[in-house]
């Protein structure tokens, strides 16, 4: 029995089900998920960081207590649960840092961030961890707006060089404080209290690639305003470049060229603007409003 | 000089001021360094260099989950090579569950800056925006941890102690060679207490350079920087980061029951380090 499922664009086919993504039609996948044995090292490692390790055509991902995960090529994921795991964080990290390597594997650019469809096409909210991503999605969200990605955007080149943003699943992470602050509508069942966070199914998403039209660049600072600037394309590369998911997961030459080519056409066709929040007692409602304006204009 | 060197400290003990310092010291420059572009930074405690370094969102990651890599995120900071060469820490030393020491050893060696508690109360409170009682709790809170509720921060949870269990924390260690550094001597005797920590750092010791940093340090100059262009690392919620630096200033904005209770909760610790006689009279 396998399921089939689509992400990213992708055609995914696993040995498990998926709740968290998009069913679709069985036939043939891009990618096959399934439980394997997974060694805890690779020989002929050419980089690492602390739980991955990388050699040619493989990524291996090890997360404490949870489970190691082998990403074999561009078309297949080995998962080897560890005892006493649960299902629920096993996938955690399978669509968290496993899906991201993968897409990296996949020539997309990927970045750390958040995607919502606009009547301009995609636009993403990028940002270091606790920048407020994912806050500013559920805003949008509460505003009738549909999302395509949360936390991680993937993009392609169309036959005509166009900047295409992939979309992820329906799913938004939300912590605890920022959805009492929105007062957005959850359930007590869908808090993982071990995080503080609700993992929340999203009916308002948006399953077309879109044209990046623009990437907010979020990021704190400590004074009581908000600051737009509008970069000049000779700061857009630096900007979107700083934006790449887990940078070290670049292992290969291939995978670098596709980057950078996905990032040069993201800079020369999309506005790119750095935004900056008060880092206490921010309202969303006003971010999200000079990100509105900045639309129009 | 080998290795990067750690400033540690409880919070609102003078570590941003030592890097002031330091910072100083470093650059030589015929201009004071702006507080905004401080050298040491706190990168240790940040959520982007351990997801970076791990490859695990630590959002996503338990509190046992992001110690277990900890110690490995800290031996990768210690072993990178080039700058900087300090890295400011706020976290007692302690052990993970599998009795590893979160903060590396790889380290050349670690800087220890404690102040007085009472003025520790007096300070962190004005930072906390909490009342000066309940920071006084918070000192005395034996497993209390620096940004462990915000999970939406930039800041991974950072195991504190109390005040006493942080001091002993790094003073009783053997894993790396410590020079204690009183905050009252930086103050009363910067250029002395700061040339016994570049001497101790194997930094280039030269006399000019160091009598420039202390010139460039001074309180006056930091406050007046932070009052012309603000400073990053203040807390959003207090109104100002350089705000007295005095020591003593306990005796005036703490009262006898708050001064009581302090004692009583860290007499050990403040008579080890001189902030206590052994007939009970308060020295500093």
């Amino acid at each position: 029995m396998t399921y089939a499922y689509t992400a990213y664009g992708l055609r995914l086919a696993s040995a498990f089900p998926l709740p968290e993504l998009l069913p679709s039609t069985p036939g043939i996948a891009d990618i096959t998920i399934r439980y394997a044995d997974v060694p805890e090292s690779l020989p002929d490692t050419s980089s690492h960081g602390i739980a991955w390790q990388c050699a040619p055509g493989r990524l291996l991902l090890s997360v404490v207590h949870v489970a190691r995960y082998l990403i074999v090529g561009d078309r297949e994921i080995h998962i080897c649960p560890l005892p006493d795991s649960h299902e629920s964080d096993v996938r955690l990290f399978l669509l968290g840092s496993v899906l991201g390597a993968l897409l990296h594997s996949r020539r997309m650019l990927v970045l750390h961030a958040s995607v919502i469809e606009t009547e301009q096409g995609a636009v993403l909210f990028a940002g270091k961890s606790g920048a407020g991503k994912s806050t500013l999605l559920a805003a949008f969200l509460q505003r009738g707006y549909r999302m395509l990605a949360d936390d991680k955007a993937a993009i392609a080149l169309n036959g005509d060089e166009v900047p295409l943003a992939m979309p992820g699943y329906p799913l938004m992470r939300l912590t605890r404080s920022a959805a009492d602050a929105l007062c957005y509508p959850v359930q007590a069942s869908q808090l993982r209290k071990s995080l503080d966070k609700y993992v929340l199914p999203i009916d308002a998403f948006c399953a077309t690639p879109l044209p990046v039209h623009a990437m907010y660049s979020l990021r704190a600072h400590n004074r009581s305003d908000i600051q737009v600037e509008r970069l000049l394309a000779v700061d857009t590369f630096d900007v979107l470049n700083g934006a790449t998911y887990r940078r070290g997961f670049l292992h290969e030459a291939a995978q670098r060229r596709a980057h950078f080519q996905i990032l040069g056409a993201v800079a020369s066709r999309s506005r790119v603007v750095r935004i900056a929040r008060p880092a206490h007692t921010w309202n969303v409602d006003a971010l999200r409003e000079h990100i509105e304006e900045d639309l129009r204009r | 000089m080998t290795g990067i060197h750690w400033l540690a400290s409880y919070p609102k003990s003078g570590n941003t001021w030592l890097r002031v310092l330091l910072t100083n010291y470093l650059r030589a420059a015929e201009t004071p360094a702006s507080i905004n572009d401080l050298d040491a930074p706190w990168t240790a405690a940040t959520r982007e260099a351990f997801d970076e370094c791990v490859g695990l969102e630590s959002a996503d990651l338990t509190r046992e989950q992001i110690d277990h890599y900890r110690p490995a995120v800290f031996e990768r900071l210690a072993t990178e090579p080039g700058e900087p060469v300090f890295l400011k820490i706020h976290d007692a030393f302690t052990y993970n569950a599998n009795h590893a020491a979160i903060v590396s050893k790889a380290a050349a060696g670690v800087i220890y800056v404690f102040r007085n508690p009472l003025d520790v109360a007096v300070s962190y409170a004005h930072h906390r925006n909490d009342s000066v009682d309940e920071t006084i709790s918070a000192m005395a809170c034996d497993d209390a941890v620096l940004a462990g509720t915000d999970r939406a921060g930039g800041q991974l949870p950072q195991t504190l102690l109390s005040w006493s269990a942080h001091v002993r924390s790094w003073l009783d260690q053997s894993n790396l060679r410590v020079h204690p550094v009183r905050y009252e001597d930086l103050v009363h005797d910067t250029a002395g207490t700061f040339a016994a920590i570049v001497r101790f750092a194997c930094l280039e010791f030269d006399t000019c350079r160091l009598e420039k940093a202390v010139q460039f340090s001074r309180f006056e100059q930091l406050r007046a920087q932070e009052l012309a262009s603000g400073f990053a690392e203040r807390q959003p919620t207090a109104v100002s980061f350089f705000r007295s630096g005095r020591c003593g200033s306990w005796r005036d904005d703490l009262t006898r029951a708050q001064v009581d209770r302090v004692v009583a909760d860290h007499r050990d610790v403040m008579l080890r380090v001189g902030y206590l006689s052994r007939t009970g009279d308060l020295l500093c």
